[in-house]
């Protein structure tokens, strides 16, 4: 266990530094000088020597790196060209909001998933089962973007119950939670019904029958913790997927997070923030994907000495 | 609706979007870049068959020129992607070794990227336009086909066909592309079958975050976004959009499902 445990965090190190390399090159290989970029050809020389010093252009390419990762193990992620305060308390701001949303569009899926797909597992072919694979097909092919409008058109006009924009009154979290929490419920009950149909063939279950328990019963109690483990890699799998989801839902919703900030720097060419969001997502990613693992070998001993 | 229905109307979708992006410039009523501003926001009509959009541009038009851009976009991402994913998957597999291992690991950091950031991070710093949306497409597609490849291609390696043709002599280029490639491509091309939805989505969802091709040039995500921001006035601008990329995806999904159990069949 120890031994898995450690070479799994262990490998997450190179995987980390790969990426920080990744977005540092993209930055700097690209055609074009930055400067002229970010303050358009026709900026005064001071501005662009300053700016050059700031981004330490200035420098060569391999202290331009070294550098670059000190600054990051400081928890320095520079300056905003646009609103002139630094990434850091820019992404502090954004970050929460978006992580809200994730996590309530999340709860929502699970709630969802999981009486979906035992109803579905039950009776394999079922009308029940029917019924939750044309949700779990039109969840996966709805796109958000327009699922999102949808959902935003009927709260408007035909049932004005809930905030449709902006993130200031209470019920505001609830649409783009929704737009967000049904693919995710999708895929996660088509996972948890295969898994299910997998556990349901076992012999255990037989005996459990056997005694006498009841189909529900042994459903509920005997296949269910078994068949969870599959879902919740994918759950932790999928935390990627509502990040970047979220990027989508928050532009429809006027949503003030992560997604909002990202597209916005991308269109004023905000260098600095748009690569301390990426860095923010992918280590939201990379950590979630992580935590998929060790809970999966923490649940199936079975993983752990392979 | 029985299976068989489905997967008819999935490729009758196909089949129609395609006809609609091949003929837009025959079918249009009018240029879909030219605005009028007397005109905004029309409802349907004779000479607007499905209205106006804010600027009162003819949506019919931009309709089928959108159509135009998203599908190639999403057809030559789709084709680069697997060029690329299978030339580098099945020759890191074959050579094993230091070409393996870099390309392994440059796999696995562009994997724990999720989604379409990859794709947001690369038009972010090449720009926006049909040429960077391709790139930055397939720059996210190539990777799975190249995890498929490279196992194919480690234990394609190992077999009697591919030793003998060693010992007669071959190259690596013409083992990869006389042996290996022929024994890969049904694998990949269902593959790609079932990841062209999710290429179709991510160019809508660039488009739709405003980080498609170069405005006047619509596609549909770009006029779903449009839409959005005059939704309560107008809906079907943006309904109308949302409701073509739901039946291709759809379709492509449909389409992905089914046919790798058909190519294996054969």
């Amino acid at each position: 266990m120890r031994r898995y445990l450690l070479r799994r965090v262990i490998l997450f190190f190179p995987t980390l530094l790969g990426l920080l390399t990744f977005v540092f090159l993209l930055g700097r290989a690209l055609p074009g000088d930055p400067v002229d970029l970010m303050l358009g050809e026709n900026a005064a020389p001071e501005a662009r020597t300053s700016l050059r010093k700031a981004l330490r252009l200035d420098e060569p390419m391999l202290d331009q790196y070294g550098g670059y990762l000190g600054d990051l193990a400081r928890g320095r992620l520079g300056v905003s060209l646009r609103t002139g305060r630094s990434v850091s308390t820019e992404l502090a701001e954004a970050f929460p909001r978006t992580g809200e949303l994730g996590l309530a569009a999340l709860f929502m899926a699970c709630c969802a998933a999981l009486p979906m797909g035992l109803a579905a597992a039950r009776r394999p072919g079922g009308r029940v089962d029917r019924a939750v694979r044309t949700f779990t097909t039109a969840g996966l092919s709805l796109p958000s973007f327009f699922l999102g409008p949808l959902l935003l058109l009927a709260f408007a006009v035909l049932w004005p119950v809930l905030p449709v924009s902006g993130a200031d009154e209470p019920g505001s979290l609830i649409l783009p939670a929704v737009t967000l929490a049904v693919p995710l419920a999708a895929v996660m009950t088509r996972v948890l019904r295969a898994s299910l149909l997998t556990e349901s063939g076992k012999d255990y279950l037989q005996t459990a029958r056997m005694k006498g328990l009841s189909d529900g019963r042994v459903f509920r109690t005997h296949a269910l913790p078994n068949a969870l483990l599959p879902p919740l890699t994918v759950l932790g799998l999928q935390v990627g997927a509502v990040l970047t989801g979220a990027i989508l839902a928050e532009r429809i919703f006027r949503w003030p997070g992560m997604g909002t900030l990202v597209v916005t720097a991308i269109k004023s060419r905000d260098y600095p923030v748009v690569q301390g969001a990426v860095l923010a997502f992918a280590l939201v990613a990379l950590l979630s994907s992580l935590a998929a693992d060790l809970l999966y070998a923490w649940a199936d001993p079975r993983v752990r000495y392979e | 609706m029985n299976e068989a229905a489905r997967t008819r109307l999935a490729w009758g979708f196909l089949a129609l979007w395609t006809a609609c992006a091949l003929l837009a410039p025959l079918l249009a009523p009018a240029p879909y870049a030219a605005t009028d501003l007397s005109a905004r926001l029309q409802g349907p009509s004779w000479r607007h068959p499905l209205g106006t959009d804010d600027l009162g541009r003819d949506v019919m038009s931009r309709i089928l020129f959108g159509g135009r851009v998203s599908l190639s976009v999403t057809g030559l991402s789709l084709a680069l992607a697997l060029v690329i994913g299978t030339g580098v998957g099945l020759l890191s597999g074959y050579l094993g070794g230091l070409a393996d291992l870099v390309t392994g690991r440059l796999v696995d950091i562009l994997l724990a990227l999720p989604g379409i950031l990859l794709a947001i991070t690369l038009v972010a710093y090449v720009g926006r336009g049909f040429a960077p949306l391709v790139l930055a497409l397939s720059c996210t597609a190539w990777v799975g086909y190249a995890r498929v490849a490279r196992s194919l291609a480690l234990s394609l390696r190992e077999r009697e066909f591919v030793t003998a043709s060693r010992a007669a002599g071959a190259g690596t280029l013409h083992i990869v592309w006389r042996h290996l490639l022929p024994q890969a491509v049904p694998v990949l091309a269902a593959q790609a079958a079932a990841g062209a939805a999710g290429v179709l989505l991510s160019e809508a969802g660039l488009s739709f975050l405003g980080l498609g091709v170069q405005p006047p040039q619509p596609s549909w995500g770009e006029m779903l976004a449009a839409g959005c921001d005059v939704l309560l006035e107008a809906p079907h601008l943006a309904l109308v959009p949302g409701a073509l990329i739901f039946s291709a995806v759809w379709a492509l999904n449909v389409i992905g499902e089914d046919l790798p159990g058909q190519i294996a069949a054969e």
